[in-house]
């Protein structure tokens, strides 16, 4: 079963567990998949032994147990004992951790971003924390992802240029397109290459060390950074059932690490965006930086996409105002300001 | 017997039918695909949610397809044992491999059907904004799936069985 | 239970309903719920886990590449495309001595590139060419030997139902394996064509002298019966360029394929709405029987990797230190003895989930190693005792009836595939020892 304690050997005097440990992402290039092999799974290891436990893991990594939007489900059934959700892929199960995604230009550094929603799941935990145990879950630690750009096959200047191009991206975040004049495509990350390459949509919105490990400045050789900023987007869970089956000392270690991997993934998210802009450049990809100036010409184009965030969200029966207040104050005290005034009500 | 062979050969023109529909889902898929692909190369103009369309109704052609499958045998089966098997023996192993099939699809056809109430009863969707697709009536075809397959499955098995029977009886006389 | 247990345990369960003949997809089916229950404990989830898997497993643009492709070789052979192209090869072979049997290689490479599954080049060039060579006094066996031999053409050369499947059971891009597909399948043909001047130069009286009637006929007549097929080689060249371009999605190429391939139904006077209705449903039985074996097979990866087994698996391949490319040709080797007794479907189904982690882990390409093993395994369909190719001239042999009286058997058939098998075995060795003339064209 899971987080099963294995009959040790009588002359051994450790205690073996087996965990499984699994996501839809692949390793390579993802900060949230990269952060739980790199830095939980080892962690946790090494804790666990200073206390005479020997741990083994069992890794599904890619989808090879659960696809991105089926997370959720494997955890709470146990199928998985670790999981990295998105936020992202369940609007319907998730509704409000997905606040974060409809709101373009908010703070472009991940470790602040990351700081704040920590302090969001703290202040609000019925909302955010305990809507997991509703799934048989805990979330351990928050992932971010690092700045969303626009990754296109022809420059993008100003808010004009948009117009009558065919623009890619997740369905949380193509709200930001309208009134533009752009046709919104509904796409995942992994089609990008091939939907640029051949047309479907002429550039993407992506964060943009993601899209640089999947090489789409091939295609879409202009990179044009927005700032619509690094996101909340998902969480690191364990099933509840592994979780309270465990020795309290090592049920603290799995609590601790995974509230360290809060920090420890938006450090890696950070480091990367430096060394992938980098990346970029060498490639030879043209970077074009969006001024202050046109951010807001773009918001008063497009209509108030936070406010329908918030009619929706309330309907749903959430406090939606004062979670987006509280969410910014977090932001604001942890040394960033809201560019855009969203005039919310 | 007679009334078996009724409903066994009425059973099986209503899978053919249901197996149609799916395949003209096919056709309708290769002219959207076409039509996107005219519309953006001549025209400049991209359709939203062809590549929905797509993924949803391939589940559902394919799930329409299983039953129908099964009738006329189509479902691929080593036969390296089978062949070298007598008539006897061949409708043992025929009925094995029937009594498998009933028993995998009897333990689903449960849990996919309350999947799919799931569905329905929370208003489940994919996507947001103008792509927002219901999931349910994917899981729906999904459901039906499992029943047509698990009545052929019933079907074969008491087909098998009156053929055995029929065998007996010929060795006696 | 230990994860070694349930492994073994799955899997002796596995072999035995496959071969004991249960339908594969409903064998992976079972062995997935067994599986699954055995790890993790719990039977509720075990089979919501395979519920799960059933509605995520397909519900991808991708897939839309399997019905579109079927529907398409379909319809180029209801336009009666494959006749022609039979009769173009042959003029073009004339000045050759056993002209129709290039021309069944040549034929099929270029048929290979319209249709999914081998089983429907095997069937499609025995009622085409077993009679024309049969008449012209080809020998029985190299008549269906060649035509066996160069069916496994049909699943090398993309589309490829077997790429498709390999795709999924790896998590490589089906379009990267459709434009790696070409190269060694031109290769192939190249080889085929050697191995018949080979079996002509050893023993020449296997083939008549050449076909009189063919050298006097007049130009222009041969030119427009040469040129006739330029449509499907349009088509081919649309579809396949268009993936290989970055102009199309392999799903997209399908769709526009399938089409133009109507287009040709319409063009030739081939159309009725109950010809059109017939194949339709045709590609609804062969998607899904292809479909149900991709669900499973996903389901059977996944309580592969719920139990563990792939990590095990791999832990012990790695603790042999065997050098990587031997652990390759192991694979190889496996997937040769596996083709005397297993269809190629079921070898990808059964080994790829477990071989494929390994293989990466090594660092090798993916793309490159499905490449090669489709190469091995389609060897089986024609290696004795069971060779699903043999089989389908056998079958296909019995609905036109002999032409001249004398019966051919199934060893008949194998001896004549024989040459085909050494032919590939060279190609297997030439993709193995140079990776490049894989990757090339990606
Ligand atoms: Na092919
Ligand atoms: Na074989």
């Amino acid at each position: 079963g899971c987080g099963e304690k294995n009959e040790t050997k009588e002359n051994s005097s450790s205690e073996k567990f087996t965990f499984r440990i699994g996501a839809g992402h692949v390793v390579e290039n993802i900060t949230w998949t990269t952060a739980m092999e790199e830095y939980f799974v080892p962690t946790v290891t090494e804790k666990a032994k200073s206390l005479g436990y020997e741990i083994e893991w069992v890794k599904s990594y890619g989808g090879s147990v659960a696809k991105l939007g089926e997370a959720l489900e494997a955890v709470e059934g146990g199928i998985l004992d670790f999981t990295y959700v998105n936020y992202g892929f369940e609007p319907s199960t998730l509704k409000i951790h997905n606040i974060d995604f409809r709101v373009p230009f908010t703070c472009p550094d991940p470790e602040v971003v990351s700081k704040a929603a920590a302090g969001l799941f703290d202040k609000y935990p019925d909302e955010f924390s305990n809507a997991f145990q509703k799934y048989n879950q805990t979330s351990l630690g928050i992932g971010v992802t690092d700045n969303y750009c626009i990754y296109s096959t022809k420059p993008i200047e100003s808010v004009e240029d948009l117009k009558g191009m065919k623009i890619g991206g997740g369905a949380s975040y193509l709200y930001w397109l309208e009134n533009t004049g752009a046709t919104a495509v509904q796409s995942s990350l992994n089609d990008g290459y091939t939907s640029m390459q051949t047309g479907v949509y002429d550039a993407m919105i992506c964060p943009l060390g993601s899209a640089y490990g999947m090489k789409l400045y091939e295609v879409a050789p202009y990179v044009i950074l927005t700032d619509f900023g690094s996101k909340m987007a998902g969480s690191l869970t364990v099933n509840n059932d592994t979780l309270n089956g465990l020795p309290e000392d090592l049920k603290d270690v799995i609590l601790e690490t995974g509230a360290g991997y809060t920090e420890a993934e938006a450090k890696l998210t950070a480091e990367k965006y430096a060394s992938d802009l980098e990346g970029l450049e060498k490639a030879g990809a043209t970077i074009i930086q969006l001024s202050d100036a046109e951010k807001e010409r773009w918001v008063e184009v497009i209509p108030n996409v936070v406010q329908s965030a918030v009619d929706e969200f309330n309907e749903a029966g959430y406090q939606t105002i004062e979670i987006y207040n509280a969410y910014w104050d977090e932001l604001s005290k942890n040394g960033y300001d809201m560019v855009i005034d969203w005039e919310l009500k | 017997m007679k009334a078996f062979m009724k409903i066994k050969t009425g059973y099986e023109t209503f899978l053919s039918y249901y197996s149609s529909a799916g395949a003209l889902l096919i056709a309708a898929l290769m002219c959207v695909i076409t039509f996107d692909v005219v519309a953006r190369t001549f025209f400049n103009y991209s359709f939203q949610g062809t590549a929905e369309i797509v993924a949803n109704s391939i589940v559902a052609i394919a799930f329409m397809q299983f039953a129908y499958c099964l009738a006329v045998g189509k479902h691929v089966r080593t036969t390296i044992i089978y062949d070298k098997a007598n008539e006897k023996a061949k409708l043992y192993l025929d009925l094995f491999s029937y009594l498998i099939g009933f028993c995998v699809f009897v333990i689903l056809i449960h849990p996919a059907l309350e999947v799919f109430l799931a569905a329905v009863s929370s208003g489940e969707f994919e996507g947001e904004g103008a792509l927002r697709i219901p999931t349910w009536p994917t899981k729906l075809a999904i459901f039906i799936g499992y029943v047509t397959l698990l009545i052929e499955y019933v079907i074969h098995i008491l087909d098998t069985i009156f053929k055995i029977a029929g065998k007996n009886q010929e060795v006696k006389v | 239970m230990s994860t070694l247990q349930i492994t073994v345990l799955s899997f002796l369960l596995l072999i035995i309903l496959v071969a004991m003949g249960v339908h594969l997809g409903v064998s992976l089916l079972s062995c997935s719920i067994v599986g699954m229950i055995l790890a993790v404990g719990n039977y509720d989830v075990a089979v919501n886990m395979v519920i799960s898997t059933a509605y995520n497993s397909l519900k991808d643009y991708i897939f839309g590449v399997t019905p579109l492709f079927i529907l398409m070789g379909l319809l180029a052979n209801l336009s009666g495309a494959s006749g022609s192209l039979y009769d173009s090869c042959h003029l073009l072979f004339r000045r050759l001595k056993g002209s129709l049997g290039y021309a069944t290689v040549v034929a099929n490479a270029i048929f290979a590139a319209v249709t999914g599954v081998s089983i429907a080049s095997a069937a499609v060039f025995t009622k085409i060419a077993v009679p024309q060579m049969r008449k012209h006094g080809y020998e029985k066996k190299f008549s269906v030997g060649s035509v066996a031999g160069s069916s496994i053409l049909g699943m090398l050369i993309p589309p490829s139902v077997l790429m498709i499947l390999y795709g999924t059971a790896s998590g490589t891009s089906i379009g990267h394996l459709f434009v790696a597909g070409v190269i060694p399948g031109i290769i192939t043909t190249v080889v085929f064509m050697f191995t018949i001047w080979l079996t002509i130069k050893v023993k020449p009286d296997t083939v008549p002298n050449m076909d009189e009637a063919v050298q006097t006929m007049g130009r222009k007549e041969r030119m427009s019966i040469i040129l006739k097929p330029w449509p499907m080689i349009l088509l081919i060249l649309v579809s396949l360029g268009g993936i290989w371009l970055g102009y199309f999605t392999p799903t997209e190429a399908g769709g526009v394929a399938a089409f133009g391939a109507l287009l040709l139904v319409i063009a030739n006077k081939k159309f009725t709405p109950k010809g059109f209705l017939e194949v339709l449903r045709n590609a609804g039985v062969s998607t899904g029987s292809v479909m149900f074996l991709l669900i499973t097979a996903q389901m059977y990866s996944r309580a592969l990797a719920v139990s563990g087994a792939i990590n095990l698996v791999e832990d012990f391949i790695l603790s042999l230190h065997m050098p990587p490319m031997l652990v390759v040709i192991m694979f190889m080797i496996i997937f040769l003895v596996l083709g005397c007794v297993l269809d190629s479907t079921s070898i990808v189904l059964l080994c790829m989930p477990i071989m494929c982690p390994i293989i990466a882990n090594y660092g090798y390409d993916l793309v490159w190693f499905g490449i090669i093993s489709i190469i091995a395994i389609q060897i089986g369909i024609i290696s004795p005792p069971f060779g699903m190719s043999v089989f389908t001239v056998k079958s296909a042999l019995g609905d036109i009836g002999s032409t001249d009286g004398d019966d051919i058997s199934v060893i008949d058939i194998f001896k004549g595939s024989m040459p085909y098998i050494a032919g590939m075995v060279v190609v297997l060795v030439i993709c193995i020892a140079f990776p490049k003339v894989v990757l090339l064209a990606l």
